[in-house]
């Protein structure tokens, strides 16, 4: 038997049915959360914005009060964003990074997470033809902690462990915020899934999940990124590595203190890194949409995932070589930042062979 | 106070412009828009009637000026005058124009470049590394730049032929909380024996090699263009190493005075980035353990860890406690080796290792 083994952390929240009905943000504070960076964005319910805060070790749940569906669908068009973006933050291009984008699925607007030379943090969003900032100051928001996983540690003397946890990508399903990162210590993978809206009290618990892979041993592999999708009328995490396996488990799963078995069902390609993942569906046929560092877009059926028995158990054994299901490399290549409009239209930050760029809307004649 | 600030000329002028831009404005002194490292102040009647709502703010030398694209920021009207704070940063070598109407009302200048000072120090700093190495740590003498490492480090063979780097390239990179510490893998992929990249790729190091690494000084500090200074460390390859740390090993040397530290020597180098985070050193205080406060400091080649106290040692009976999460050089800790299979070895059961001292009155 071959097995890769990666590490999950689950913090499962006690269940408070009083949330079930009410608003998603009705226990949100008002005030200044205190973001140290953002290295991750996603959207929740009603507007509500999600930053991973890596050095905070926290996630913000922001109410963006974004909430009104758009008159007509936008379309996303803009060459050199970064240098509009150096010109409005007053720097030069090469100090802007670009950590994440987001689009809010009820408005559609365009939100944007950077980081300055400084290490400014600062939450964007594109209007007309620009980008204005959202503010992070008096706004409702609320906040879970990430540093509870440890079970065992030596700390400092303020008693907090010197450990961060690099979060490596956000997704929200099933009232579910899961967040993945990687230690800047060990060699630890974690995933957490953590109900929503927080709740102050949890549970923290290990999980570890063995999938079976192409080689003998053992490793805690980073999720470079991931999203959910219904598989075979079941949810599913879907997620790829740093060494481009995808991988998939049942939601239902993922509970805390289990070994839970996944299904590697494609081997990307080594020499590359995802980037995103995105879940399309045109006309009831579903597709992964996956961003690489060194390949282009890529396009998984769903309906192939789902007819991929077993898991793959053979080494790829070809240079850079792919394997399992199958894919369509799509004429995209460098995006770098990728996220959906709505199921047939998908929005990307590309870099183009002349060096621009730029942000691009693309629609279903690609799915 | 003025007076004291402008004789001593050791105070950075940055600085002195901050102190100056918070106490001006305020007493009405100021007659000329001034630059601080928080933003631009127009005082009132400086420049005439000023409306807020009509100003904009462009660098020069921005790859797409004003007044297409101005600078965000927020405006505030105060008594003396008007504030903008920019909602990204002002570079001290930059030059700021104010636009008022549409029409250049003002140009604030550079308030010079930042001193470079900032320097790097490579871990481990050993002659030979193992094989199977999975991870060195970078560490530097104030905040840096995070997402730029990769364009500011450089592998090459011993005649200094540059190989491509063989670091996993992780976003975002696995920095400390406050940027002054990198922690960055070999790909692990290419280590464990039988996964794809190793088996399409090879290992990260062969045995019997030289490599150098360099780090350069081009890469950005948060406050500065670039390092003071950049550095290199040339490491030989030796047999992989696949073996746990023994701890049966390792030794203590008890403080010889109040004020001496402690020292732990595992006579193996340890993986930096988690040897500063695994060791704790309590007091028996009748009836609770408590964590002493002081610093760590860990030998260059990493086989050492010492600890002084904040305060001296004061009498009583201690522990010193390292994980069991400790690393070696090549990842394996006492719970199980990094590269191992699955089907022959389980992860094994480790208590943190263990000494006790008494300091007596």
């Amino acid at each position: 038997m071959k097995h890769l083994l990666v590490t999950l952390t689950m913090i499962s929240g006690i269940a408070l049915s009083s949330f079930a009905t009410g608003s998603a943000t009705e226990n949100f504070v008002f005030g200044t959360p205190e973001v140290q960076s953002i290295h991750a964005l996603t959207f929740g319910p009603e507007g509500v914005l999600f930053l991973g805060d890596s050095k905070a070790a926290r996630v913000w749940a922001l109410a963006t009060d974004d909430t009104e569906a758009p008159a007509e669908m936008p379309t996303y068009r803009m060459d050199n964003v970064d240098e509009v973006l150096a010109a409005q933050l007053g720097v030069d291009a090469n100090e802007v990074a670009i950590q994440d984008m987001a689009i809010n699925p009820i408005s559609k607007q365009l939100y944007l997470a950077v980081h300055l030379g400084d290490g400014k943090a600062i939450l964007l969003l594109y209007k007309g033809g620009q980008f204005i900032p959202v503010a992070m100051e008096n706004v409702r928001y609320s906040e879970v902690a990430l540093e509870n996983a440890v079970a065992e540690d030596a700390t400092d003397r303020r008693g907090r462990s010197l450990r961060v946890w690099a979060i490596s990508d956000l997704s929200f399903a099933n009232d579910q915020l899961m967040v993945s990162g990687l230690s800047n210590q060990e060699f630890a993978s974690t995933f957490r899934s953590i109900p929503f809206p927080f709740q102050t009290e949890q549970q923290a618990a290990s999980l570890e999940i063995f999938h079976a892979a192409h080689g003998r041993f053992e490793t805690y592999a980073p999720i470079k990124t991931f999203t959910t999708a219904e598989v075979n009328g079941k949810a599913h995490l879907i997620a790829s590595y740093t060494c481009t396996p995808l991988v998939v488990w049942p939601l239902e799963t993922l509970e805390p203190g289990a070994h839970v078995k996944g299904r590697t069902v494609a081997e990307l390609g080594s020499n590359n890194s995802p980037l995103d993942m995105v879940v399309m569906n045109n006309g009831g046929e579903r597709y992964v949409l996956l961003s690489n560092t060194n390949r282009a877009l890529m396009k998984v059926a769903l309906t192939d995932i789902e007819a991929f028995e077993g898991t793959m158990t053979d080494p790829v054994e070809e240079r850079a070589a792919t394997a399992g299901t199958e894919f369509i490399a799509l004429p995209f290549v460098n995006v770098l930042q990728l996220d959906k409009l709505d199921d047939t239209n998908f929005v990307m930050l590309q870099r183009q062979a002349n060096g621009n760029l730029a942000l691009v809307t693309a629609g279903d004649r690609w799915l | 106070m003025q007076f004291r600030l402008l004789q001593n000329d050791t105070w950075p002028k940055a600085l002195l412009l901050v102190v100056l831009g918070f106490f001006l404005p305020a007493q009405g002194f100021c007659q000329e828009p001034l630059r601080t490292s928080q933003g631009l102040f127009i005082p009132t009647g400086s420049l005439g009637t000023l409306l807020p709502e009509d100003c904009e703010v462009a660098r020069v030398g921005s790859p797409i000026p004003a007044p297409q694209y101005p600078l965000l920021g927020k405006w505030t009207n105060t008594d003396s005058g008007v504030w903008f704070h920019p909602t990204g940063r002002l570079l001290p070598e930059a030059t700021y124009v104010l636009y008022h109407a549409g029409q250049a009302a003002w140009k604030f200048p550079p308030i010079g470049t930042t001193a470079r000072t900032a320097k790097v120090t490579i871990y481990p700093q050993v002659e030979e590394v193992p094989q199977n190495l999975l991870k060195i740590t970078l560490v530097f003498s104030e905040p840096m730049r995070e997402g730029v490492a990769f364009e500011h480090l450089h592998w090459e063979d011993a005649q200094g032929n540059p190989l491509p780097l063989p670091f996993l390239d992780l976003s975002p990179e696995l920095w400390n909380r406050s940027n002054t510490q990198l922690t960055l893998w070999l790909d692990p992929g290419r280590i464990k024996r039988g996964l794809a990249p190793n088996e399409t790729q090879g290992v990260p190091l062969a045995e019997g090699v030289e490599y150098v690494l360099n780090v350069s000084d081009t890469w950005p500090t948060r406050r500065s263009s670039r390092l003071a200074q950049g550095a290199y460390i040339r490491w030989k390859v030796g047999a992989p190493d696949r073996e746990k740390p023994t701890p049966e090993d390792w030794s203590a040397e008890v403080p010889k005075g109040p004020e001496a530290s402690l020292a732990i020597d595992f006579h193996e180098p340890m993986a930096y980035a988690v040897l500063q985070d695994v060791v704790l050193v309590r007091r028996h205080d009748g009836g609770d353990w408590l964590s002493v406060p002081g610093t760590f400091h860990i030998s260059p080649d990493n086989r050492q860890i010492s600890f002084l106290p904040s305060e001296p040692w004061a009498p009583g009976t201690y522990e010193v406690l390292v994980y069991p999460r400790l690393e070696d050089l090549s990842g394996n800790n006492l719970y199980k080796l990094f590269d191992v299979d699955l089907d022959s070895e389980e992860e094994e059961e480790a208590a943190p290792w263990l000494t006790t001292f008494v300091v007596k009155e």
